[in-house]
């Protein structure tokens, strides 16, 4: 095994270290100028908020929309149930199921959330 | 700032968690040197600065695959692709192979023998010896990282480094001989 088989960080870099530290010299002149690196980092760090706080109102809005859509829903389960309960446990599934196809709020709902998870699935990919 | 002592592996661990000091201080430690890979790429262009906070940006997002290593090469990744998006946008083309050389003998400045800056010896190598000399000597990258970002092999990278060196130091060491 050589050395650069060892190491072959060190081994690429050996060949040129004289150059990587002319090139450190130089990035450094950047944080010389303190002003300006500072007003760099704040830009970064501003867009980083904005970034967070976007994602916080959409995937919020989503969320509050999702609930909403939920809450109306919420009476109509409850009384399926009522409905459903004293019923065999046979006729049961295919008793919520005929309502879930047939309710065009709740295919809504599941269509909004396949869209709101693929939308957030992209925008973090990205 | 208490957290600017913390290693980067650190630093990192606690912007995954979505602490914003910690990002800020990685920031603040890395900016010189993610601004400079992003303008020496560019050649230059003012949207450099705008490609380095992107790249922030993307680490901020991205920061919980950071799994240690050199932070630099890392974010010199990102820096990268941000970079090889604004050609895509400005249908600039990253050459592969070296063909695009900028022939010093037909200019006459070097042929003067004078002495170049290091970003003005840059920009006399090929595009391919340019990139992969930004990438490996001046980011840090190995070898491997470097064909790892560029999609080029392995000895393809190798060998645009070996001849951009040699360019570079010819390059900054030609003195008024002519």
């Amino acid at each position: 095994m050589t050395s650069d088989d060892e190491n072959p960080m060190a081994a690429d870099a050996e060949n040129f270290e004289d150059l990587s530290a002319l090139f450190a010299a130089q990035d450094a002149r950047f944080t010389e100028d303190s002003k300006a690196s500072e007003g760099f980092v704040r830009s970064v760090m501003y867009s980083v908020r904005e970034n967070d706080r976007r994602r916080r109102s959409i995937l919020g809005g989503f969320g509050m929309l999702g609930g909403l859509i939920a809450g109306a829903q919420f009476p109509s389960f409850l009384a399926l149930f009522g409905k459903a309960l004293p019923s065999p446990m046979e006729t049961l599934s295919p008793s919520v199921t005929q309502v879930s196809v047939d309710n065009v709020v709740i295919w809504s709902a599941v269509i909004m959330f396949a869209i709101v998870m693929g939308f957030i699935s992209l925008a973090e990919a990205n | 700032m208490a957290l600017d002592h913390l290693s980067d592996i650190i630093l990192a661990r606690k912007s995954a968690q979505k602490n914003q000091a910690a990002f800020a201080a990685l920031v603040r430690r890395h900016n010189a040197t993610v601004r400079a890979v992003s303008r020496r790429l560019t050649r230059g262009a003012v949207e450099a600065d705008d490609i380095a906070q992107t790249a922030f940006l993307t680490a901020w997002r991205k920061i919980g695959t950071y799994s240690g290593g050199s932070f630099k090469s890392w974010i010199g990744m990102i820096v990268y692709r941000e970079f090889l998006q604004y050609c895509r946008k400005r249908r600039l083309e990253v050459p592969f192979e070296e063909g695009r050389n900028t022939d010093v003998s037909d200019n006459t400045f070097l042929n003067a023998g004078h002495k170049l800056d290091l970003d003005a010896a840059l920009n006399y190598l090929s595009e391919p010896q340019r990139i992969c000399v930004i990438l490996c000597v001046a980011t840090g990258f190995t070898h491997k990282e470097a064909a790892l970002a560029t999609g080029w092999p392995l000895g393809t990278v190798k060998s645009h480094v070996n001849r951009g060196i040699t360019k570079l130091r010819h390059y900054l060491t030609v003195d008024d001989v002519a």
